[in-house]
């Protein structure tokens, strides 16, 4: 099983009526499609707005959602859609289909969105995240850091990183584990639940 | 369990554990929590900062009519495909079954032409199974066979597909008889 299948198996949950299986496919893109969003649309207010309609016009159409391309493409294009769709509604210049390329999907240049898709008070919160999140990060063993580095940022696999670190798969899953709960430690005080308690 | 979270995340836990924990992460909120934690911890250090929008959409999906997709589609396809196939099928065996006494029939006829062809004029030599022709019982007269073959026509099983074959055959056997 790979991410992609993990996807397929939330959405289809949420088609056989799992309202909460939708919900964790929605914590766990509403951060990448907000950035999409906030490459075309300015106000990062209105770029929650765009991606909450976009999510919510996500769930209508699951009917339609056959598994053919990987779920964030599918929800790629939708919130291209009700991008557009807001921007003409506002009389504004709706970006081109060459703006919008689908082979964007799964990943677009870094960097350059935190000042313009949060409003002040989630760009600083996001900077805390950040800055706690490099704390920690150089605060963990050599290990663990390496481990989840290379899991979240290369985007390795297990079986990668085994061979790359030299140890069991196991042993890396362990790591990589123990990486995400000292850092989440760092981050509690900062989400303000006392248990990794949040919606 | 959280660490069977963490290998979820990531898409490498086993397909066997996936129903049970996608089962606990309905109503697990602490887990929840981790999930959502371990998500925002990944995109922290990919760089991806973005508002949260979780709380509003849950709120929203709370609104909205439940999304009941009908069962697997293509399931369904498949499996009117496959009865297809085998309704086909059993039609063919239908008839394979029902036109096999027909096709059995010329066999033995044509057993006992050529049969009749080693005898002598007018009579039919039936041979037993496995004999020889040097073996064969003494000939059997054509008007004993007319009879016999008459008298058991009804409990032929070829006599019901075939209609009025059978005796269109027994009509030329006795014009051949009586023309000699």
């Amino acid at each position: 099983m790979d991410e992609r299948d993990l996807d397929r198996q939330l959405v289809e949950r949420a088609q056989r009526g799992d309202k909460h299986a939708f919900e964790l496919l929605v914590s766990k893109y509403q951060r990448k499609l907000a950035r999409l969003l906030g490459r075309f649309i300015r106000d990062p207010v209105e770029v929650e707005d765009v991606a909450q309609e976009a999510f919510i016009k996500a769930y209508r159409a699951l009917p339609s959602f056959r598994g053919d391309s990987a779920f964030y493409t599918w929800l790629y294009r939708i919130g291209i859609n009700t991008a557009k769709n807001y921007l003409v509604a506002m009389g504004r210049r709706a970006p081109t289909t060459t703006e919008f390329n689908s082979e964007d999907a799964e990943g677009f240049d870094e960097g350059e969105q935190l000042r313009d898709i949060n409003t002040p008070e989630s760009a600083m919160m996001s900077k805390e995240i950040a800055r706690t999140v490099d704390d920690a990060m150089e605060q963990l063993p050599e290990e663990l850091r390496n481990a989840i580095a290379l899991r979240e940022i290369e985007g390795l696999s297990y079986e990668d990183i085994a061979t790359i670190m030299n140890c069991p798969i196991g042993t890396v899953r362990s790591r990589i584990f123990r990486a995400r709960e000292a850092i989440a430690e760092q981050l509690r005080p900062l989400l303000g639940t006392p248990k990794d308690k949040r919606w | 369990m959280r660490e069977k979270l963490s290998a979820l995340v990531d898409g490498e836990l086993r397909s066997s554990d996936l129903h049970t924990h996608l089962v606990r992460l309905r109503t697990d909120l602490e887990l929840r929590g981790a999930w959502s934690t371990y998500h925002l911890i990944g995109d922290a250090l990919r760089g991806h900062f973005g508002p949260e929008v979780i709380d509003r959409v849950v709120a929203r999906l709370r609104d909205e009519p439940t999304v009941i997709v009908p069962r697997s589609a293509p399931f369904r396809r498949l499996s009117w495909y496959a009865m297809s196939a085998a309704a086909a099928f059993a039609a063919v065996v239908l008839v394979v079954w029902t036109a096999s006494p027909i096709w059995n029939a010329p066999e033995i006829a044509g057993s006992s032409v050529a049969s009749g062809a080693t005898g002598t004029a007018g009579s039919v030599t039936i041979l037993a199974p496995g004999a020889t022709s040097a073996e064969a019982k003494p000939p059997v007269t054509s008007a004993e066979v007319e009879n016999y073959l008459l008298a058991h026509h009804p409990f032929s099983p070829t006599s019901a597909m075939q209609g009025i074959a059978p005796y269109a055959r027994t009509v030329a056997a006795g014009r051949g008889t009586e023309g000699k």
